[in-house]
């Protein structure tokens, strides 16, 4: 596999560590930083905070967003990533635990690639996070660097 | 005519002749009660001599009611003057005679019509009344209506009040005079007024100013009693009140709701997570420390989180059904329920069920919520002929007395019916979670679809020998 990053968006430490050990279960190898928060993963993106003077033409491959987040919620930093033309092509994958139509209509409103429910059968979420890994890191074709 | 003092008649005119119907030489010396009633001829002698004594003129009508005689015994009423005259031979009285038949006529009318205006106004329903409008202000007329709105003995009684008694507060009463004397009209004042026995009530008043010949000015008007009235208007803006309540209770009870099941929906199920989680991998990594025993712990820790959240999400449905609006649109129960067999087959394809769904049954409502109903029922009938190698499985239709009763009929392991009335109630379980897994959620959800489709739903069925749920739909009536 390529050695492009993965943003792993995630406040819950359970669910990064579980994440974390699915994505490695699956031996996907790439690196994975986690920003444990809205504010946390636009400043990875944008080159701010924490992150000053990171090179933002190195984007991940892909971001897996949670939606309940503290501070600024998923929602809002897909609408900020989307508004921005660094980041506006960006494959998002809304990964959370709600299947609640509300999230999904403003997700997929907002600019979401793809949409995955954490499943709580652990079985299930390794294959899942195998299945998102082969894809959006191995089949899928990311856009071009736009900036 | 003249009369002599002897009471004959010595002179009449054309006029006489005409009225009385006599011609002139028939009356001539005639006495003069020829042209009076026979029943007052006894009487009228007597009033002529008396006159007679001591004769004066006397005035038209001095008060009299004379009435005359004609030839033909007809009578008419008339107005007499007398101017006695001395002459050589006696005393002759002159009597001019004027026929009133016509006033008396004009005026009963005029009494006649009278009495049907005081008639109407005594048999109207709302009070009417006259009063002074200059101080010191008084009744001068008022109706039985008016005497029994102010619960007064009589009208004598209730004429005796000063007005401004029956007014709760001075200053209305004060402002209504105002408008009174200034504009001359009060149209359907609402106020509250007070009864001779104290006891108070809603009013409309009506008055308009007129003067009198002397230029002493009045009112006339009419007082309503709107207390019922006042009554039900209370009554209908109290149950709007009260509706306008409910409807907001509702309505933050639904925010709340809909709050409460996207706190559940994110946040119930993520420990839930890492308790499977972490025990998955507990067993991977650390399988041989943990030994049988442990093993089995750790397999039980991961079935009860993974049934818990299978609850979390049956409830999430339930609430989803609860709070949806639904939809009229033509819904194919046939297509609906073929492709939850897909899915059931999909999902266990190692089992061999005979699944027979009658063909164009179509049913007005929600197609999404009717699609969970029968995700529920098929789902449900698929699960409870699991121990069965003959399974089958039915959806059909039969005509009821009020549209098609459909059917879900199964040959699985049915249940007893001493237990039916617990069937639809959420978490109720038949069956044990060893025999059949499931949440108890499942006939909750169903039976609000139903419900929400104004229909009804039942069962029927045996231990051992299956189960039959009938519902019907009537979108039509749906709430």
């Amino acid at each position: 596999m390529s050695e492009r990053t993965v943003l792993l968006v995630e406040d819950n430490p359970d669910d990064a560590a579980l994440t974390l050990h699915a994505l490695e279960t699956n031996r996907i190898m790439n690196p994975v930083v986690v920003a444990r928060d809205g504010v946390e993963a636009l400043d990875y993106l944008f080159g701010t905070g924490a992150h000053v003077g990171r090179d933002v033409g190195d984007l991940p491959a892909v971001m897996l967003l949670d939606l309940k987040l503290p501070r600024i919620d998923g929602l809002e930093v897909l609408r900020r990533l989307r508004a921005d033309p660094r980041t506006r092509l960006l494959p998002v994958v809304i990964l959370t635990s709600s299947n609640e139509d509300e999230d999904r209509l403003k997700g997929y409103s907002l600019g979401a690639n793809s949409y995955v429910r954490k499943p709580v059968d652990f079985d299930e979420f390794v294959r899942a996070a195998g299945q998102l890994g082969l894809y959006w890191l191995l089949l899928n074709v990311p856009p071009p660097a736009v900036y | 005519m003249i009369v002599g003092g002897d009471g004959r008649i010595t002179l009449v005119n054309a006029k006489a002749e005409e009225w009385f119907g006599y011609r002139r030489e028939e009356l001539l010396d005639q006495p003069l009660e020829l042209l009076v009633p026979e029943r007052l001829r006894a009487q009228h002698r007597q009033h002529r001599e008396g006159y007679n004594a001591a004769p004066k003129g006397r005035g038209m009508g001095a008060g009299l009611d004379l009435v005359a005689r004609r030839k033909d015994g007809s009578e008419f009423p008339v107005e007499i003057s007398l101017s006695p005259m001395a002459t050589p031979d006696g005393t002759l009285i002159t009597a001019i005679i004027s026929d009133i038949s016509e006033r008396r006529r004009l005026e009963r009318a005029r009494e006649e019509a009278q009495a049907r205006y005081r008639d109407l106004v005594d048999n109207l329903p709302i009070g009417v009344y006259r009063s002074s409008l200059s101080e010191p202000r008084r009744f001068l007329e008022v109706n039985p209506a008016l005497v029994a709105m102010f619960e007064a003995e009589s009208a004598e009684q209730l004429l005796a009040v000063p007005p401004a008694r029956l007014y709760r507060d001075e200053l209305v009463r004060a402002e209504v005079v105002r408008q009174l004397k200034s504009t001359g009209v009060v149209a359907a004042c609402e106020l509250t007024m007070v009864t001779l026995r104290g006891r108070e009530f809603d009013a409309s008043l009506s008055g308009a100013a007129k003067a009198d010949a002397a230029g002493d000015q009045y009112v006339d008007g009419v007082i309503e009693d709107i207390s019922a009235r006042k009554r039900s208007e209370r009554e209908v803006a109290w149950l709007h009140d009260v509706l306008r309540q409910r409807a907001a209770a509702l309505e933050a009870a639904n925010r709340e709701l809909e709050a409460f099941s996207y706190s559940v929906s994110h946040d119930l199920r993520t420990p839930l997570r890492a308790v499977d989680g972490f025990s998955r991998i507990l067993l991977d990594e650390y399988a041989a420390a943990l030994g049988d025993r442990g093993r089995d712990h750790l397999s039980r820790v991961r079935a009860a989180a993974q049934h818990m959240a299978a609850l979390i999400d049956d409830l999430l449905k339930l609430a989803r059904v609860s709070r949806a609006d639904i939809k009229s649109e033509s819904v194919d129960l046939s297509a609906l329920a073929a492709e939850v067999v897909v899915e059931l087959r999909r999902r266990e394809p190692e089992r061999v069920v005979n699944c027979r769904i009658q063909p164009g049954m179509r049913a007005r409502g929600d197609a999404r919520l009717l699609r969970v109903a029968l995700d529920n029922l098929l789902g449900n009938a698929w699960k409870f002929t699991g121990r069965r190698a003959d399974a089958v499985v039915e959806f059909g239709a039969d005509p009821g007395p009020d549209g098609p009763i459909y059917h879900v009929r199964d040959n699985g392991a049915g249940f007893d019916m001493a237990y039916a009335d617990k069937l639809f109630g959420a978490f109720q379980r038949l069956h044990t979670a060893s025999e059949f897994p499931g949440t108890g959620v499942g006939l909750a959800t169903v039976q609000r679809v139903i419900h929400k489709h104004g229909g009804r739903i039942w069962a029927q069925a045996r231990v051992g020998a299956g189960a039959t749920f009938y519902f019907t739909v009537d979108a039509m009536e749906a709430t």
